[in-house]
């Protein structure tokens, strides 16, 4: 069972709360056991659903096939660390503007479940410290 | 005994039911340290905020056009907690690729945590 969390700001809506990614124990399994596919084959189906978002054609759209497919084809990229994992984590599932554009702070940490808040009753005003 | 892996069930002639589905599936904590108890076909879950998640899979679905099934229940201060699809979460609360979702107070407008989430998820692979 992985003992990491990922805490990130979304660089759109900074005034939402810190969020906190919890990974999948059976992914993480999988990701070092080296059953992924490269990481690029889910960017290039989030660019294709985010631009027919950006079109206003989301309840229509449908992926290319083949692109699809992929994702069961495309050659495993092999065993990863737990770090490694966690780090493909962070680029398919965390908004892309958290890792791949530059700001004034860091919009994302990877931290142990001991340094998450347990108390959430005040879950909505977490924010990242420095 | 051998054991069948695989991502894909397709039938192979024409005629028949159509086995053609994701099988896509967590049941998770959301209090406290927010915890998946066990799931398939997904990558992770992110607690947004007070009664606020997504839940990212690891398989991309061809439209948007899946059949989603959610529970939710709580024993805070003995108030039942209903789920709904939270629709103000996002340029697209529901994409292929994960589904923002909200719990709240039944009868309420107010987000609540609850302890016991689940969620499921069929849709055709292709």
């Amino acid at each position: 069972m992985t003992k990491y969390r990922v805490i990130f700001d979304d660089p759109d809506r900074l005034d939402e709360p810190t969020k906190v990614l919890v990974p999948s124990d059976n992914w993480m399994k999988d990701a070092m056991e080296g059953n992924l596919p490269p990481i690029s084959v889910y960017w290039e189906l989030q660019d294709d659903e985010q631009k027919a978002i950006a079109e206003g054609r989301h309840s229509e759209f449908k992926h290319d096939p083949e692109k699809l497919a992929a994702q069961y084809t495309a050659p495993r990229i092999g065993p990863l660390t737990e770090q490694e994992a966690l780090e493909y984590l962070i680029m398919k599932d965390l908004p892309r503007k958290c890792w791949a554009e530059q700001h004034n702070r860091p919009m994302f940490k990877i931290v142990t479940v001991d340094q998450v808040p347990s108390d959430r009753t005040f879950r909505n005003a977490w924010e990242m410290a420095a | 005994m051998s054991t069948l892996k695989t991502n894909n069930i397709k039938e192979v002639t024409s005629g028949g039911g159509k086995v053609n589905f994701n099988n896509l599936w967590v049941n998770f904590n959301g209090t406290g340290t927010i915890a998946i108890r066990d799931d398939a076909n997904v990558t992770s879950l992110s607690d947004r905020g007070t009664g606020k998640y997504t839940v990212n899979y690891s398989v991309t679905f061809p439209s948007v056009n899946y059949s989603i099934v959610d529970t939710s229940a709580s024993v805070y201060q003995n108030t039942a907690i209903s789920s709904y699809m939270a629709s103000n979460s996002g340029p697209a609360s529901t994409t292929t690729g994960y589904l923002s979702y909200g719990t709240e107070y039944e009868g309420n407008v107010i987000f609540g945590d609850a302890q016991y989430l689940s969620f499921l998820v069929a849709g055709n692979l292709e």
